[in-house]
Parts: structure tokens; sequence; C-alpha cells
């Protein structure tokens, strides 16, 4: 919303800077966005009269003219079509400084020209370029013309709320900036002069026949209108604020538009049947021309202003071409009305069609505006257009629209804003904003005005109270009482410790969108159901996300492209749909991670460790572990056929908790990845659920066992195993076969090769025994080794090393 | 001093020149035996004891004692240092640091673990909701008008197949959820993601991060709003930011206020990134509005409430300077690791 700082002034008085007024009604909820000093080139410029115009002898498109600008008779050179003997126009005199230069004596093709006469875009009135502003007999001429034109305004835009139609006008936040500084609100005041033997209700009428979606109307009649340019100081004002001047017809509702916030239309009198005009639903179906010129078929919800024939009107939306005023108009009725802003809304939005009319009307315009606006609009076109006036205006208004009455308590507002505001301070602010306020024995009954809809309750009052007392005046509350909060749940501790897990183990976090594409979806897995989202802002986003791994993948090539070799990546984040896991619930969080190279990178002396699956287990281990979960004894190795191999880490109830592995070499390909792929995902969630209410502090992890302080016994075995039984398997059966005194197993060695069979790897196992009494004898632990080492030997192909 | 004892000093003297010079464990022993072997220096020194005058003899004894032994550690440590350069021959500590896999933390929950710990230590729960939300918790329960262009699909992204669903607009219906399960007093804080139907832009992005605060108890004022708020952007920014509240509309409070802060970098009086006017914009609040507490059964003559919603990326581009909003979703590792394994 743009405000001009002159045209404000004829509202309310003030001294105050452009730069004040844009703090005060920042500070009054109507946050300034720019301030714009206006510029016209008025100073040095003076209304001549062409005497005198005829070709220039050595140019095709200038004129030389010779122009009175009173007293003086200036030769001028110029360069404008309707430069003609007889017009009287704007002249600048040499020294004028116009924009970015100054007006001078010289010679042009070999004339002498002594000023320049000037379009209205050189003035600064509006963009129209193109030729000399014509002026009427009124400007006398050698007048200044500083004197006909401000040369200054400032114009200020403003962020206004949904909430408040009332200031979508200089008058409205004229009367913001009156109620703050306590001073008087001028509206403007006029009489109408209106023709004595014509009487507005004797040629038209108007019957309202959906009273609920047009609650009321009022019409105004005058006669004689002549079309032409608007004056001076109207094109100046609505320039300034943005808008483009038209003719007088036009102009004048739309200034009274921005002037009063209230919507005008003029219908062409003649295209009214008979002056009566009807307030009535649209057919279901009915075809209807708009001003612009398309044809539009409406509801019948659509609310239409119409004659006994035809529809002239969408109300509130749009005029139709066949009532539009034109040159051939002579009789005008203006129309003032109040439309149901949900009615108004719903037609604008379906056709597209939305205005600053149709933005004032949906938000809620001033039901008692409509008598007002509509005379000081036949006022104007009397002034301005050359017509007369009707006396009187049809009204139609079945059920008025009364206000609501608001009981205000200045306890509650204490309550509510921490401080007290004496109830004669809030009556002051009350009144100031045009409420009618009674004062009872311990509270206000507060009526609001009719052009602030968003008044309906007592909390509605004491943001008016606090608004205009000023925020900084509410104090600072030093000392907030102290709450015992509940705890935090545990999802909480969960993603920030599998996130510190994850940036400890060095890799990066990533946030990424989580609307991403279907297409992407397909490409990782099969069988994934993301949900997909209407109207998507573009194709790469036209699901909520049912995997993080996807845009994960898209990451890691985004920086693999741009030569990382190692990188190592991670997303804690919601997802939706039908997931990886098969699982499908509404929304989880999941932790995933995507990694490319080497665990340990290479450095100058040392050869780098390429990640691989035990590297993964570690990792998956190690989130388990953050969580204080239990360490996984087994992993599954059952896992998606997008993976080539992988672990999977289930729980009780059978559902993957997490999945890692190694991509296949086609997924990764779909992604311009050329490299082997490592990705990992686990529901957070649903992995820590079972446990929930065991999981301990973050930074408290695991509990005390008591150990033995007795010395261990540690021996070595290795065993040639064939390719066909596993190393897991090995593990077990040791397990199997081993008592308590056996602490602990690790595979220390893992060989193949020569003097090995081909299909045949060594595996050495370090055993260390203990007990947690006394020092074990060799009597003890040899016997327990040897049957561990005959368990594994009765394994198929399986062998002692050594033996 | 006696002739005999110049003659200490003098091969006490010539030792320490000598095992200065000496390079190699061969030369070592060659002056060791020299002077300590059992034919050496010292030894022929230590034989002319007998033939002194009694009243030197002490002297001279005390003197020779005390060069014998500093010879001894003298060779002791040539040797250890001779050892260890021996050890070293070949290391080079100027070498550089290996790399490793350095692990950082996104920027984003760099800010927004910031922001709930200050609001931890002030004694908020911190809560999550759902991101795909109902429109009666992202809407209806929030006061939203039927009408409010919030609810269009031109600004609000909406789940295909169920126009009840969509991708939550605020982080505001965590306190309804909140306020359905719990009554007060609540003290909660929510962050998480948001989504608007807007293009990607170096200040817009269709996804961002919010904190919601909201408080509700007996006798919660817009005083206390303000303090709470003042002392968590003293704790985030500084202790010499203030804070200046100016009214807004938002449908779910009343009054209203968008949250200014004291610009930290020029302390007010203007520059770039205020746009000169010592003021940045920094979130929204506001009173809670009686109907959303009506709506989820708290009553609003008993009980009042504020809430306040802050943007992290805001935070984020303001505390690290950054200019471009889209590269917290581009993830560049080169953008990333200047966060480093902060936290």
């Amino acid at each position: 919303m743009k405000v001009s700082i002159n045209w404000l002034r004829e509202f309310v008085e003030f001294d105050e800077s452009a730069e004040q007024v844009g703090d005060i009604l920042t500070r009054l909820n109507f946050e300034c966005e720019s301030i714009e000093p206006v510029r016209r080139y008025v100073a040095g410029v003076k209304v001549g009269r062409i005497l005198e115009s005829r070709p220039h002898p050595n140019a095709d498109k200038l004129l030389l003219a010779k122009v009175d600008v009173g007293g003086d008779v200036l030769p001028i050179v110029c360069g404008a079509p309707n430069c003609r003997e007889g017009l009287i126009v704007p002249v600048a005199t040499p020294g004028t400084r116009l924009g970015g230069f100054t007006v001078e004596e010289r010679k042009l093709r070999g004339e002498l020209s002594r000023g320049m006469i000037l379009s209205e875009r050189e003035i600064g009135i509006s963009d129209d370029h193109s030729g000399v502003l014509e002026l009427d007999e009124s400007f006398a001429v050698g007048r200044a013309f500083d004197s006909v034109l401000p040369a200054d305004d400032t114009v200020l835009e403003f962020e206004v709320t949904v909430n408040r139609p009332d200031v979508l006008s200089q008058l409205g936040m004229a009367r913001e900036l009156a109620a703050y500084w306590n001073r008087p609100l001028r509206r403007p005041s006029f009489d109408v002069e209106e023709l004595p033997d014509r009487r507005a209700e004797d040629e038209m009428s108007v019957e309202i026949a959906a009273a609920e979606q047009g609650p009321r109307y009022v019409a105004r009649k005058v006669t004689g209108v002549t079309v032409g340019p608007s004056p001076l100081w109207m094109k100046a004002r609505l320039h300034s604020i943005g808008q483009r001047p038209i003719s007088n017809v036009v102009d004048i509702t739309n200034y009274l538009l921005f002037e009063l916030g209230h919507p005008l239309h003029a219908f062409d009198a003649e295209h009214v049947r008979d002056g009566r005009i009807i307030v009535r639903m649209a057919e279901e179906g009915e075809r209807f021309v708009t001003l612009d010129d398309r044809e539009r078929s409406l509801l019948a919800s659509d609310l239409m202003i119409a004659d006994p024939e035809k529809g002239i009107a969408l109300a509130g939306v749009m005029g139709g071409a066949n009532s539009e005023v034109s040159e051939l108009t002579n009789d005008v009725i203006i129309e003032a009305a109040y439309f149901d802003p949900p009615t108004v809304r719903a037609t604008a939005k379906r056709l597209a069609l939305s205005s600053e009319a149709s933005r004032r009307f949906e938000r809620g315009s001033d039901p008692a505006m409509p008598p007002y606006a509509a005379a000081r609009c036949a006022e104007m076109y009397r002034r301005f257009t050359g017509a007369r006036v009707l006396a009187g205006h049809v009204d139609a208004y079945p059920n008025p629209i009364d206000p609501p009455l608001i009981r205000y308590r200045p306890g509650r507002a204490k309550l509510v804003l921490g401080f007290d505001v004496p109830a004669g301070t809030a009556a002051g602010v009350f009144r100031a904003l045009e409420m009618d306020v009674e004062e009872d024995r311990d509270s206000l009954a507060v009526t609001a005005p009719s052009f602030r809809p968003d008044l309906e309750r007592e909390v509605d009052l004491i943001e008016e109270v606090a608004r205009h007392v000023g925020y900084e005046q509410v104090p600072v509350a030093e000392e907030s009482r102290v709450v015992l909060s509940a705890a935090d749940p545990e999802i909480e501790r969960v993603i920030d410790t599998a996130l510190d897990t994850m940036v400890a183990l060095g890799f990066g976090e990533v946030v990424n969108s989580a609307m991403t594409s279907a297409e992407d979806h397909d490409a990782f897995a099969g069988g994934l159901a993301p949900p997909r989202i209407h109207k998507p802002i573009n194709p790469e986003m036209n699901v909520y996300r049912a995997s993080l791994i996807p845009g994960l993948l898209r990451v890691l090539e985004h920086n693999v492209n741009r030569g990382l070799e190692d990188v190592f990546l991670c997303e804690v984040g919601q997802v939706g749909g039908r997931g990886w896991f098969g699982i499908e619930e509404e929304q989880r969080v999941h932790l995933g991670f995507v990694a490319v190279g080497s665990l340990r990178p290479p450095a100058y002396d040392r050869e780098p460790e390429m990640l691989d699956l035990p590297d993964l287990k570690r990792i998956v281990i190690d989130i388990a572990r953050g969580l204080t979960l239990d360490i996984p004894e087994r992993f599954s190795y059952d896992v998606p056929d997008n993976l080539l191999l992988g672990i999977s880490v289930t729980s009780n109830d059978a559902d993957s908790r997490a999945i890692a592995g190694l991509l296949k070499e086609e997924v990764a390909e779909r992604f311009g990845l050329d490299r082997p792929v490592y990705v990992g995902e686990a529901d957070l969630e649903r992995w820590v659920r079972p446990h929930a209410g065991d999981l301990r502090r973050p930074g408290i992890i695991g509990g005390y066992q008591p150990f033995s302080r007795f010395p261990a016994s540690v021996r070595d075995a290795a065993f040639v195993v064939p390719f066909a039984v596993a190393a897991e398997q090995v593990r077990e059966i040791i397990s199997e076969h081993a008592d308590e005194l056996l602490e602990h197993i690790t595979l220390f060695d893992l060989y193949q090769g020569r003097p090995l069979g081909e299909h045949e790897r060594s595996l050495a196992f370090r055993f260390v025994f203990r007990a947690e009494d006394r020092t074990l004898t060799d009597d003890e632990i040899d016997p327990r080794l040897r049957a561990i080492v005959d368990a594994v030997q009765s394994l198929p192909g399986v062998r002692l090393r050594g033996d | 001093m006696h002739e005999k004892l110049k003659g200490i000093e003098t091969t006490r003297g010539q030792f320490a020149r000598e095992i200065d010079a000496v390079d190699s464990p061969g030369g070592l022993e060659q002056l060791r035996v020299r002077y300590l072997g059992r034919k050496g220096l010292i030894a022929n020194l230590f034989k002319q004891i007998g033939g002194l005058d009694p009243e030197i003899r002490g002297e001279f004894g005390k003197a020779l004692n005390a060069f014998k032994q500093e010879a001894t550690e003298r060779v002791e440590r040539a040797e250890r240092e001779l050892a260890e350069r021996e050890t070293l021959a070949g290391v080079d500590p100027t070498l550089p640091p290996r790399p490793r896999n350095q692990g950082a933390y996104h920027p984003l929950t760099l800010v927004e673990r910031e922001v709930k710990r200050i609001f931890s230590k002030m004694g908020f729960a911190i809560v999550r909701g759902p991101e795909i939300e109902d429109v009666w918790h992202n809407f209806d329960a929030l006061n939203t008008p039927h009408w409010h262009p919030s609810r269009d699909d031109t600004d609000t992204l909406y789940i295909e197949g169920d126009d009840n669903l969509l991708l939550r607009t605020e982080t505001s219906p965590v306190q309804i959820r909140t306020m359905q399960r719990q009554k007060p007093p609540i003290r909660i804080v929510a962050p998480g993601r948001v989504f608007r139907n807007d293009k990607p832009d170096p200040t817009h992005s269709p996804m961002f991060t919010q904190v919601e605060g909201l408080y509700v108890d007996r006798g919660v004022t817009f005083a206390d709003l303000k303090g709470t708020v003042l002392q968590f952007y003293r704790h985030l920014l500084g202790w010499r930011i203030s804070t200046r509240f100016r009214p807004h509309f938002f449908p779910f409070t009343e009054p209203s206020a968008e949250v200014d802060v004291s610009c930290p970098f020029c302390a007010g009086s203007g520059c770039r990134i205020c746009k000169q006017s010592g003021w940045i914009e920094v979130g929204g609040s506001g009173m809670v509005d009686p109907n959303v507490l009506e709506i989820v059964d708290i009553d609003p003559e008993i009980y009042t409430g504020w809430a306040f919603g802050l943007g992290i990326e805001r935070m984020a581009m303001l505390l690290y300077g950054v200019d471009d909003i889209r590269l917290f979703y581009e993830n560049d590792i080169r953008f990333l690791a200047q966060f480093g394994g902060r936290r």
C-alpha cells in the first residue's frame, strides 16, 4: 500500500518527516517497506502560449515555435507532434533543472532554442511522453508552475496485514496517525451541488434479490459527462502512488478508491435498462463478458449486478463490457456498495481476477461508506467532467449491519499484557480510532467502527490498546518464573546421539529437501511408495521422501563430480510412506548415510583403507552403542535386492531396523556414481521403541560390571577354512563349545594364498581365558582349548593350521 | 693457585673441548678410555696424590674427584645424545599431519542445537511433530480464517489424493498437538522443517526450519514474552542486544508482534546487514489467541500464553554470513566443511 505524504496532509496536520511517519506506522502494525522521494520538475517552469509553430528548415521532425511565457517570447525548437499554435503549455526556461540535465539556450540544427516545452513525463506526473502537455485556459500565461503543482512529495510503501482492509487508503492511514498523535482527522468535506429538478430516485431503482451476498447498494446518477484528461494534480497523485492516469471518468473512481479505500464503479446509464439495478445471484452457466472483453462462465454462487435483461457487472470483481463508460457516454450511474467478502473472494479467486477493488471487498469494505463515497464521487464528476448531479441517491440496505458491542475489562488487559493500562487511557485510544465508548463501573462498552471487521472480541481491543500505547511500553519481565518442564521425548536424544556418533565417525551431516522426486526413489529401490505432492513446485520435488538415501545419493554425486574422493555423508530426518524396509507408517525419523572412498584416506606414506562391509558393521554397531541399544550379536545378510551385499539388523518382531551395504553397480550408475557406494539407513524411532524407557541419558552409556583382577591366559589357534564355511559359523561353534572361562575371542589374522588351497583361507583366533576368582592353570585351559579346536575341525573341510 | 691444581684445570679444559667435538659412538669410546680408562689421564692424576704436600693433598683430591664425576656424567650424556640422534635420523618433524575424514555438523543443526540449548536452560521441553500434517492442526485449530490466502494451494503444498493432508507450513501445529495432550503449565519449544510453495531463490526456500516456543500458564503476559525473547536473543547473539516488538497480524495470536533485534554487527548504528536500519527482523510472536486455547479445551479466562517462532536459516545466515539460503540444501562439501566438527 502506497501512501503520499502530501495526500496524507489533507486528512491530518503534521510537520513530522516521512521517516517519522514511516516509523510510527511501522510501530502501529504497518511495516514501512520503502520511502521514495517523488521529484517533479516545476521550479523554473512557466505556463506559456504557443504563438506560432512552423517546420524547422533543417530537420523533418522538428518544429520551430514562438512561445509567450508572460512578457518574454522565446524561440523554442520542439519535437512533439502536437506542438501547434494556440496551445497552452508548460515551458522550461533556460536554467531549469530537469532530472539529469539543465535546460540551456542552444542552437539545434542551426536554430536558436531558448527553452523546452514539456511532456507529462518530463515534469514527472505520468509516463506519457507522446507529446507536450496541453493545458486549459484556466492556466494563466506567465504563471510559475510550482504554484500549480507541489515540487516535492514522498511516497511510503507499507505492508498491510490481511486483517486490516481499513488502512488500504490514504484516509485509513491518516486515521491511524491522527489517533497516534491525538490530532483531529479531517475527512474530505464537501457539498454536492445537485440539480434542483431531477431526482435520482425518479430515474432509477435498486432491488436487492440476494441480501446476504449483496447487503448494501447505493447508486447515484450524473448527467452530461465529458470524457477528457483529469486535472493535473489528480494525475500527479495517481502517478505518485504507482497508478496510471487514464481519463477523468476512470481516474475519479480510482482516486477515491485510494483516498477512501472504497471501490466505486461507473456504468454508462444508457446501457442500464430502465435505470433498474438488480443485485442477484448469477444463473448457473450464465455467460458474461467482462471489461477485459473475455467471456466468463458463471456459477450460481457468483453475485451479479444486473438490469432486468442482463448482467452488467460481476459484483466487486469487474464490470461488464456491455455497460462500460466510453467517449460517447453522457449519463453515468455511480455504484457504491458493500458486498459479502467470501462471495467476492470466491469469484475473484475462481476467475483469477484480482484487482485493487476485489482486494478491498474480499477483506471487508466499510458498509457505512457507500452514501458518502457515492456523493463524493458525484461531486467530483461535477467538478472535473462537467457533469451535473441528480438530487439524492438510491440506497438499498434491507438488513443494516450492526457493528459488534464489545466489553473491555481493564483487569483482563492487565492479565494479557502484564501491566496496567488505566481505563481512561484505553477509552482515549478507542475514541481516537472512532469507536463509541460507554464507561460502565468496571468495564468499557465499546462499539467497533463499521470499517474495522477485525474487531470482534475483547482481546482484539486489548491489542488496539497495546498497539497505540506502544509495545515498547509493555515491561520486560526480568525474571520469568521457573517451571520444571517435562522431560524431552526420547526421540530428541536419539536424534542428537545418532548424529553425534556419525560425526565422530567422520561423516558430514547434510540437510536435504524432504521434497524429492519419484524418479529418484524408483532409481534407488523398487517398491518405495512416497506420498505424492499435489501441484509440486517442480518435477524434482513431486514426492515427500520415503527414504533418505535417494537425496543423499544426489549430494554424493554432486560432491564426487567436484573431484572429491572420500565422501562420507549422513542425514537425520523425517520420512513417510512405504520405505526401503517395506514398513508403511505415516511418518518416522530415519538416519541415513552414504559413503565412497576410504575410511582412512591415503597420506604421503600410507595407502588408503577402502571402506568395506566389516567397516560398515562397525559403523552400525557404533550407532547402536551410541543409542545404548544392545549391540547386535549377529547380523542378517538378507538384504533388499538393490544391494550387492549388506547387513540388516532385526529385532524381536522381525522388522528390519537398519540396513547397510554395497549398492549394486547399476543402481549407483543411475546416480552418476562409477565406484563402490555404501549406503545405510536406520529407522531410529522403531529401532529404539522396543527399548523405550531403557535408554539412558546420552553421555552416560552402558553400566558397571565387576571385572576380574586375575591375569588372563592367552592362546592362539589358526584354522584353514574353506570358502563354503562362513567366519560366523566358526565363531558360533566356538561359542557353543566354550564355557564362562573363555572371556573373549578375536579374529586376529586372515590369510589367503599359498600354501593354502585356492578356495581356502586361514582364520587365526585369539582366545582369552580368565577366571573371576583365581589365576588359571594350564591344566584348566588346555582341555578347554582342545574341545574348541576339535569342535571347529568337525566343520566340513576345516583343519587346524600347522598340523 | 697451586701448580698441581692448575694441572687438573688444564686437563679439565681439554676434556671439555674434546667431548664437545665428539660426533660418533667410536670417538666417544676413545675419549672415554683416554680420560676415564684404567690407565687414563684421570687415573694418572690420582696417582700423583701420594707425592703431594699434605696441605694441598685434600684440596687436590676434592678437585680431582669432582672432575672425574663430571667427566663420567658428560660421557653418559653424550652417549644418550648420540643414541637419540641415531633414532631421529631420517625423521622429519615438519611433515604435515595425515588426513582423516573429518565429521561435521550441518550449520542448521549447529544453530538449532544452540537454540534448543538456550530454551532448555530456560525450562522448555523440546517436542517434535509430523511434517505431513492435517488441515485441522495446521490451519483450523490455529484460528486461520477459511479465506486466508495461506490455505491456497498456491501457498501450501498438499498431499495428492487427500485434501486433508499437507506439508506443514509452520511448526505451530506442534503447539496444538502438545496442548491436546497436556494441560498447563506448558513450556515447549518445537524445532522442525516446514514447507511453502515458494520458488527457490537467494532468500526463499520451499523447505526451511522453524523453531516455535509456547508458554501457557496462569498469569502469563506479554511482559513475560518480551522478557523471555530478550533473554533468548541475548544468549544467542550477545549481551548488548536489545529487542523491539512491532504490531503485526498472525491468526493464532492476539496481540501479535514481529520481533526485531538491534543489529549485532553494528550495535544498532546502521550497516549493510541491517540495511542501515539498525534493526533486524528475527521472528514472530504474540499472545495465544483465546480461540486457539478454547479449541484445545484450555479456558482462556484462566490461562494465558505466548507463542514465539523464529527461522533457523535466517539466524544461520546472520551468524555465519551466508548470503544465499540455497547453499544450505546444496550440501556442497566445500560449504559444509567450513563449519568443521564444532557443536
